[in-house]
């Protein structure tokens, strides 16, 4: 019995998928017996939800314990900081972004920068997000001009909350917090992407100028593309065709039928994305607002001067904005172009795909990028050869991913299935409603390339292919 | 395992058109087999013997129906094309209703042939109805427990106390649900006709030889009847027919671009090998099967749009959520024209449907709900 759970268990009723995240809550209890150190009061761990009052006392009595816990917990836990720990933040109306003379915690980790004279700097939305957490103390720095000592005084005021919230300059840039304070508080690391600061991480290469045969070849190319479509003959669907042709298996029916409805080809593996790049740059009639944020799953070695690339790329999108819409298609495509970032269906596609040598820092491969910072930094100082260590660890997590089971060793139907259900390259869409954010994932699809017609012939024949296939390898 | 093979046989073409794979095989070293072949060869063709034949029934909303029993079964069997009238899919009310009155003791003797287990004598309905009603006694059973657990705590019951009570319950319902399963296949193996409850309306029912007449028909959707004649040489109509049937003569674009979308939609994905049934269930336009309705649930819903329109968000977060309940990918399938209105009514006058058709193009994007939680490591 713990009727604790019962606040949850309309959710999850109502949406099973939720069931895995919404079992990660707070178990209060747990806590309870850690403060009371008493295992009498301490309740049980898990037992089966009562959805409605039954009329006993018994229920009442777990209810009761278990809000009392919870009370017990939030009331017995120290709030506030304390003075030596204490880090301020002043707001720089000019620059909107938050100066800390004295930085120092956690944060620093994963948030701010410092610039060339050692002055450590908060984009705004993340000087907000520290003051509401209670890590820094928020203040207004004013200089004022005093007459008796003919010099400029500083005044500070310490700012609420609610003065923080009235220096969003625009609702745009409110919304963005929301979904950074949203996310950061799950334990996601995020930057701006229009951040034009440290190094630059891309998956591409620097572009590269084309030169003229290159785009004119690319122009013919795309001439082809448009006769195709004109040179269609349709002759599978006049009256002769079955009179003229014989077809001898269905696949070859369905190859006739295919032909005549074109379906937009999305990049695939390494190769396609790297050309479709190029095409992009020819394409970028439409735009849409570009990409607000890079975000990262939690990860302890985190590196802000080097990050990698990041896992995902969140847009967000308010649907009470006269001015914004839900993203066309072309719009969408557009989206799709500009991505940059751990294309994760790579790894279902490509064997082993070493992320740090198709990532490129600043123009070079981040593996020899890592291997110069690395050997740079051990031979400054012994002091910093600590820091080299950690450096290296990004090589424990290319290890890590392997051990996931990869798409490859499934047989050839359901890797379709997957790969039709996952999509390839995606995105993060937070959609805004007056506060509330709700996160869809748009990716592309490709069913036009992927053909799961059947013929019994065929079908037993790549089994038993996949079977030897396997075999041999096993 | 049985059932799949028969569904195997009785579906093993997933279109109306047969290719020609009854050809004798070629023996090297025998000329004569070559030229037998070659006969064979010439003979064969991939067209229908006699094309299936449509009925338009309405005036306003104009239905497309196939009456004949043989044809209305074909069109199922072979990809599964359009619905039964008083079924849920496939055409199965006669065969339901000669079970229903007792009138033909076992009308399945018969499709022996086709059906060989027990389980497949069942028509879907049946095991829809059957499955609800052992839910509900389920459903019974587990309140009555819950009952006892309530009486205990009443009776002032310690904690230790209910939980041994609940893993003897649990047991139980255990127990209870294998029951069923057990029971179920007993059921199926001998046909219940004891429920034949005859009604007086039943004998307007059957001809002067107390045969059952076929009230049923098989309503096909128009882009499946488009399908089925421009695509396909399978129904007794000619495109241009039916189109004129379908809309007036002097359309305008407005007029015809929400059929050739749906119908662009839906010769995409069946000339990819895909069933396609409609989505009408699932709030969307689409259902995609990978084979058919008795082989898997279908796992894709689409919804169709032009390439530039943006929706309410509202739209497409409520479909997504049903299509989302329901385990499947939804799926946003965005048609974008590539010639201009005239040019595309100039070539729907002209009954130019292939180019047409070919002049659109299809682009997709997969719209799912993420949850940062879940997508942390």
């Amino acid at each position: 019995m713990e009727p604790v759970k019962k606040k949850n268990s309309q959710q999850t009723t109502l949406d099973s998928e939720l069931e895995e995240a919404e079992e990660a809550n707070q178990d209060w209890s747990q806590v309870a017996s850690l403060i009371s150190k008493n295992t009498f009061l301490s309740l049980p761990k898990r037992g089966e939800k009562d959805y409605e009052p039954d009329g006993t006392d018994i229920q009442e009595l777990l209810l009761y314990q278990a809000s009392k816990a919870m009370f017990d917990t939030i009331s017995d836990s120290i709030r506030g900081t304390t003075v030596k720990s204490q880090v301020r933040g002043y707001y720089v109306p000019h620059k909107h972004q938050a100066f800390l003379p004295k930085p120092k915690g956690n944060f620093m980790q994963t948030m701010g920068r410092a610039d060339r004279t050692g002055g450590y700097w908060l984009e705004f939305h993340e000087f907000v997000y520290l003051a509401e957490r209670g890590t820094i103390l928020p203040y207004y720095r004013l200089e004022a001009y005093s007459n008796e000592e003919n010099s400029t005084q500083n005044i500070e005021i310490l700012l609420s909350m609610e003065d923080l919230y009235s220096l969003f300059s625009t609702q745009q840039e409110m919304d963005q917090y929301f979904v950074f304070a949203h996310l950061k508080r799950l334990g996601f690391i995020l930057e701006l992407c229009d951040k034009d600061t440290g190094v630059k991480t891309s998956f591409f290469p620097l572009q590269r100028q084309r030169n003229n045969l290159q785009s004119i070849t690319c122009r013919l190319f795309s001439l082809f593309k448009i006769q195709e479509i004109s040179l269609f003959s349709g002759f599978f669907y006049c009256n002769w065709n079955f009179f003229f042709r014989k077809y001898t298996t269905s696949p070859q029916l369905y190859q006739g039928l295919s032909k005549l409805i074109h379906s937009v080809t999305v990049p695939k593996c390494r190769k396609e994305l790297l050309s479709a790049r190029f095409d992009a740059e020819f394409h970028q009639k439409v735009k849409y607002t570009p990409v607000t944020f890079k975000v990262w799953k939690p990860h302890p070695n985190f590196k802000k001067g080097n990050p990698g690339l990041p896992d995902f790329q969140v847009l967000i999108y308010n649907k009470n904005d006269d001015l914004q819409h839900f993203p066309t298609y072309m719009e969408l495509r557009s989206i799709f172009a500009s991505l940059d970032y751990k294309f994760e269906f790579l790894n279902e596609v490509e064997d082993d795909l070493n992320w740090d040598a198709n990532t490129y820092v600043e123009g070079i491969p981040r593996s020899e990028y890592n291997h110069k910072t690395s050997t740079r930094s051990s031979n400054q100082k012994r002091a910093q050869s600590l820091k080299s260590l950690t450096e290296s660890s990004p090589e424990k997590k290319n290890v890590q991913p392997s051990a996931k089971k990869k798409s490859r060793t499934y047989p050839p139907h359901i890797q379709q299935t997957r790969r039709l259900k996952a999509g390839y390259r995606s995105f993060i869409l937070a959609i805004m409603d007056n506060g509330l954010i709700t996160f869809v994932k748009m990716s592309e699809a490709d069913f036009g390339s992927e053909n799961v017609w059947y013929s019994a012939n065929t079908q037993s024949k790549l089994d038993r292919k996949w079977r030897k296939h396997k075999k041999n390898f096993s | 395992m049985s059932k799949g093979r028969a569904n195997q046989r009785r579906y093993k073409y997933p279109l109306p058109i047969h290719p020609v794979d009854e050809l004798p095989e070629i023996i090297i070293h025998n000329p004569l087999s070559w030229i037998y072949w070659a006969y064979r060869y010439y003979k064969s063709t991939n067209a229908l013997n006699v094309k299936i034949h449509v009925d338009f029934i309405g005036d306003t909303t104009i239905h497309i129906t196939v009456k004949d029993d043989e044809q209305m079964l074909y069109l199922w069997d072979n990809g599964f094309f359009g619905t039964g009238q008083f079924s849920r899919s496939e055409p199965t009310w006669k065969a339901r209703t000669e079970v229903r009155l007792g009138l033909n003791d076992s009308p399945l003797e018969n499709r022996k042939v086709t059906k060989s287990s027990p389980e497949a004598q069942l028509t879907l309905e049946k095991i829809t109805q059957r499955r609800r009603l052992q839910r509900l006694e389920f459903k019974k059973e587990r309140a009555k427990l819950e009952k006892e657990l309530l009486e205990l705590r009443k009776n002032g019951g310690h904690v230790d106390e209910e939980n041994i009570l609940l893993e003897k319950q649990r047991e139980s319902l255990r127990r209870f649900k294998l029951k069923q399963t057990e029971e179920d296949n007993i059921l199926t193996l001998r046909q219940d006709v004891c429920e034949s409850n005859l009604r007086n309306e039943d004998n307007d029912l059957l001809d002067e030889n107390g045969d059952l007449l076929q009230f049923e028909s098989l309503e096909l959707m128009p882009v499946e009847a488009m399908f089925l004649t421009f695509a396909l040489p399978v129904l007794d109509i000619s495109p241009a027919d039916l189109m004129g049937k379908l809309f007036r003569f002097n359309v305008k674009y407005k007029d015809i671009h929400f059929f050739v979308r749906s119908y662009v939609i839906y010769h995409h994905y069946r000339s990819h090998g895909w069933c396609v049934r409609s989505g009408i269930k699932f709030g969307c336009d689409y259902l995609l099967y990978k084979r058919g309705p008795p082989f898997q649930h279908a796992e894709f819903c689409i919804m169709g749009l032009d390439h530039d329109v943006s929706k309410d968000y509202t739209w497409y977060s409520s479909i997504a959520r049903v299509v989302g309940g329901a385990k499947k990918t939804f799926v946003l399938c965005y048609v974008e024209r590539l010639i201009s209105e005239e040019d595309a009514v100039a070539l729907w006058k002209s009954n130019s449907f292939a180019k047409l058709f070919n002049s659109y193009q299809v682009g997709e994007v997969l719209y799912k709900r993420w949850v940062p939680g879940r997508n942390r490591d």
